[in-house]
């Protein structure tokens, strides 16, 4: 299993980025998945930058000097520093009530049960089916190869530029490194994404004291039939939601502790998030809007915010767009600019009457998606009965604040299928998986949301107006 | 007691689903007299014999409302078998939800549950397509009238309906079918559990309110959850585990060739286009016009050899997302979906999986 390699390669690069920036929990559970998708955006950025700026080819060693790079530069870091964790130290609000078992044991054993069956099923369902699907024929599951044979044509770059660098070259490093095409790293690829978010989602609430909400979670994730089933399939969206929802563990740590590392991590897995799809670069942007708006409160609030480690982890998603643009050109780098553009009667009106649809069947079909297609499960029927029924539990910050991020990604998931492209809508050939995003969201914020009865018998809550401590 | 309700009512849908059909005999006379077909049939006394060509066949069985057709089948080759019931003109057979058996050489007994398909009627006639090329020889037809009164019907129809398994093809790519509850009144699934976890939240209510004094409705959503979670998540894996494959194979061509099993024919032809195709080789793909599938699929799974897929007449082929260009001449070797006839002059079949799956290479 030539894959071990990649999966080695990138948790080691992933470990060594998260320690450079002093953003490991210190909990190998919690900080191996979360280098699984740090690792992969490092490794993915760097390989599409030098590549297309740099070196001539994409070779073994480039894949070797990109794997050193991190921990060289964390090996200096420790010969010139010393202390001074970013992350959580002794006496912080999540460094001491660990809690691995969910209470009460009998009502969550099935729930246990469930997923772990149902994810073992994916991953075999996964493991066998190979690529069949259109668009991951001829760009998701196909860019890797292209990668893999470096020749970069227009239409191999323009399809680079579709598919974002995370799914293009991460796949490609047992292969480079074997010199062997194994097809179903694609597949393995997106297989640990979704065993990566589970893990992640369940070890950071276990190593916080709140198992419940972390299996709760996993639980929500593999209800959502439509998300499951492209876990299984070569296509790419269900792998931004794993990115933006693996971001949005951290969002929702970070409402609840107001440690500014719980930020940065979300920030850095978002920044890896916009390598994924042209759509991530959106939805990324989207999703960190709250994060930011609350560390600007809190540097308001005089309270201590690092912003040059901020920035570091901001620094990917700038990178991404300097090497997309240094592969494929602005045109192919901004579609959405053009396409709003045209949509709004700035630019040139190029086939926009094929995007048009009328306003009522759009809605119509958007409801349907929502409420009845059965694709989020009953998502969308459990999150406003959620907020309906306890509102001022709702609006506590701990879940304001995620909530806003849902709120923002689902409009604007909601603005493109409106307004945007109506008619991708009408004809349900975009709708649904546009909506997996904020269904994955959506999904992590009410299991939060229900197990807070359980999260309030952890650990004290944080002072609110008192700075974290080293924060 | 609401929730009890709902699971028991599950259980009675489940068992609705579940039950044995009566299946009848369909002599064979009967069927040669009127089945309706566009392949060649040949004359044989104890079986009706099919004779198809590349471009498959399409069935019609003459009974008229089946909710399951049982076939005693032999073939000599892979072949895909859609069904559909079919209620009028322009009714495409392929759904959504696609139905489907794969037919591999060899003799076998298949059994079509028609009131698994969307437009089932006890008026509809079976349709079957068949996609490959060879014989295919019918040796037996049994058959479940439709039930009798229309009430009887539909609840046989929205039982079947709802439990039938996800059906997952090339095209199962924007959506997943919707869970129907009654599929003859087009009643989904989500509105029924989610009126239900309403109910039972709603109960729970009541009962804290009356055991403890006041509303408490932190227990009323976690009941609705319970409710809603045990139904949705039941239902979606009653409806995915039939089709999920679970199977432990580290090879990758057998997993190829196994797996794509709504394109059976395909998989295998792929599986030895890679063991026999040396990395260097260029690579065209010949399917047919109306077939984009076939190319796309086979070319992705020769990479990294070059691969175009060659049309009639064009001098160069273009690849998977016209990336790669390859010109007619320069060619190695060819993969056709469609038989010896559409080879490029000078190329020999070396390797034939069926009639019309075959690889070829210049001698």
């Amino acid at each position: 299993m030539t894959f071990a390699l990649t999966v080695a390669f990138a948790c080691t690069v992933g470990l060594a980025v998260l320690r450079s920036l002093r953003l490991g929990t210190g909990h190998l559970s919690v900080d191996v998945p979360l280098a699984w998708f740090v690792g992969s955006g490092w490794f993915a950025v760097a390989a599409m930058l030098l590549r297309f700026t740099v070196v001539p080819s994409y070779s073994r060693g480039l894949i070797v000097a990109i794997t050193f790079v991190p921990i060289l530069a964390l090996v200096s870091r420790r010969m010139t520093t010393r202390g001074g964790e970013f992350g959580p130290v002794e006496g912080s609000v999540h460094a001491e009530v660990r809690r691995w078992v969910p209470r009460p044991i009998w009502g969550f054993l099935p729930l246990v049960a469930y997923v772990a069956f149902v994810t073992i099923v994916i991953c075999l369902h996964g493991f066998n089916t190979p690529t069949s699907t259109d668009d991951a024929l001829r760009v998701r599951a196909f860019t890797p190869m292209l990668a893999f044979d470096d020749h970069w044509g227009d239409a191999a770059r323009g399809l680079l530029a579709m598919a974002g660098a995370v799914p293009t070259f991460v796949p490609t490093i047992a292969w480079r490194l074997t010199g062997n095409l194994d097809h179903f790293h694609v597949n393995y690829v997106v297989l640990t994404d979704l065993v990566a978010v589970l893990v992640l989602t369940v070890s950071v609430s276990s190593a916080r004291g709140a198992p419940e909400r972390g299996w709760a979670t996993a639980f929500a994730l593999l209800s959502l039939p439509f998300f499951m089933y492209h876990c299984t399939s070569t296509y790419q969206d269900a792998v931004l939601a794993m990115f933006v929802g693996a971001s949005f563990v951290w969002t929702i740590e970070y409402a609840t502790t107001r440690d500014p590392a719980d930020a940065a991590r979300g920030l850095l897995v978002l920044a890896v998030a916009t390598m994924v799809k042209r759509e991530g670069l959106v939805v990324a942007a989207v999703a960190s809007m709250p994060i930011v708006a609350g560390l600007a409160w809190q540097h308001r609030r005089r309270e201590s915010v690092r912003w040059t480690v901020l920035a570091l982890c901001c620094l990917p998603a700038v990178l991404h767009l300097a090497a997309t643009i240094a592969a494929a050109g602005v045109a192919q780098t901004f579609p959405f600019l053009r396409l709003a553009m045209t949509r709004t009667g700035a630019g040139v009106p190029i086939a926009s009457k094929a995007l048009d649809a009328p306003f009522t069947p759009t809605l119509r079909v958007f409801g349907y998606a929502l409420f009845q297609s059965g694709n989020a499960g009953l998502l969308y029927w459990i999150l406003p009965a959620a907020i309906v029924l306890r509102p001022r539990i709702a609006a506590r910050r701990q879940f304001a604040l995620p909530l806003a991020a849902v709120a923002a990604v689902f409009s604007v998931v909601a603005a493109s299928s409106l307004w945007l492209v109506p008619a991708y809508t009408l004809d349900q050939s975009t709708v649904h998986r546009a909506l997996l995003t904020p269904s994955v969201l959506g999904a992590i914020w009410v299991a939060a949301f229900v197990t807070d009865r359980s999260a309030r018998c952890r650990a004290q809550p944080p002072d609110l107006d008192q700075p974290i401590p080293n924060a | 007691m609401p929730l009890l309700a709902f699971l028991a009512g599950f259980v009675l849908a489940v068992c609705a689903g579940c039950t044995t059909r009566d299946l009848r005999e369909v002599p064979l006379d009967s069927v040669r007299q009127h089945i309706d077909t566009n392949a060649q049939i040949l004359h044989s006394p104890h079986r009706i014999d099919l004779d198809i060509g590349p471009e498959g066949a399409y069935v019609v069985i003459p009974v008229r409302g089946p909710q399951a057709l049982e076939l005693s089948v032999k073939s000599d080759s892979i072949f895909t078998l859609t069904y559909a019931a079919i209620a009028g003109p322009g009714a495409s057979p392929f759904g959504p939800p696609w139905r489907y058996r794969v037919l591999r050489p060899g003799s076998a007994v298949v059994l079509l549950d028609f009131l698994e398909t969307p437009r089932w009627s006890p008026a509809s006639i079976p349709f079957i397509k068949l996609d490959g090329a060879g014989h295919v020889s019918i040796e037996r037809v049994r058959w479940s009238p439709p039930p009798a009164g229309g009430d009887f019907a539909a609840g046989a129809f929205d039982a079947a309906q709802r439990w039938a398994p996800e059906s997952i093809g090339h095209t199962t790519i924007n959506t997943l079918a919707a869970p129907l509850w009654r599929a003859s009144r087009h009643t989904y699934l989500a509105d029924v559990v989610a009126g239900l976890s309403a109910c039972a939240g709603l109960a729970t209510m009541l009962v804290t309110r009356r055991l403890r004094g006041r509303f408490t409705p932190s227990a009323a959503f976690a009941v609705s959850i319970v409710v809603a979670a045990i139904a949705w998540d039941g239902c979606f894996l009653a409806r995915f585990l039939p089709v999920a494959r679970l199977s432990v194979d580290v090879d990758v061509n057998r997993r190829i060739r196994d797996n794509y099993y709504f394109a059976p024919e395909l998989g295998a032809v792929a599986a030895i286009a890679r063991k026999d195709l040396r990395p260097e080789e260029r690579v065209g793909v010949i399917a047919s016009p109306h077939d984009w599938f076939s190319g796309e699929v086979m070319c992705f799974n020769l990479a990294p050899r070059p691969c175009a897929v060659v049309r009639h007449g064009e001098s160069v082929s273009a690849g998977i997302s016209s990336v790669t260009q390859l010109k007619s001449e320069d060619l190695d070797a060819v993969v056709s979906f469609v038989g010896d006839a559409a080879l490029p002059p000078g190329f020999v079949p070396f390797a034939r999986l069926t009639p019309r799956a075959l690889i070829a290479r210049r001698p």
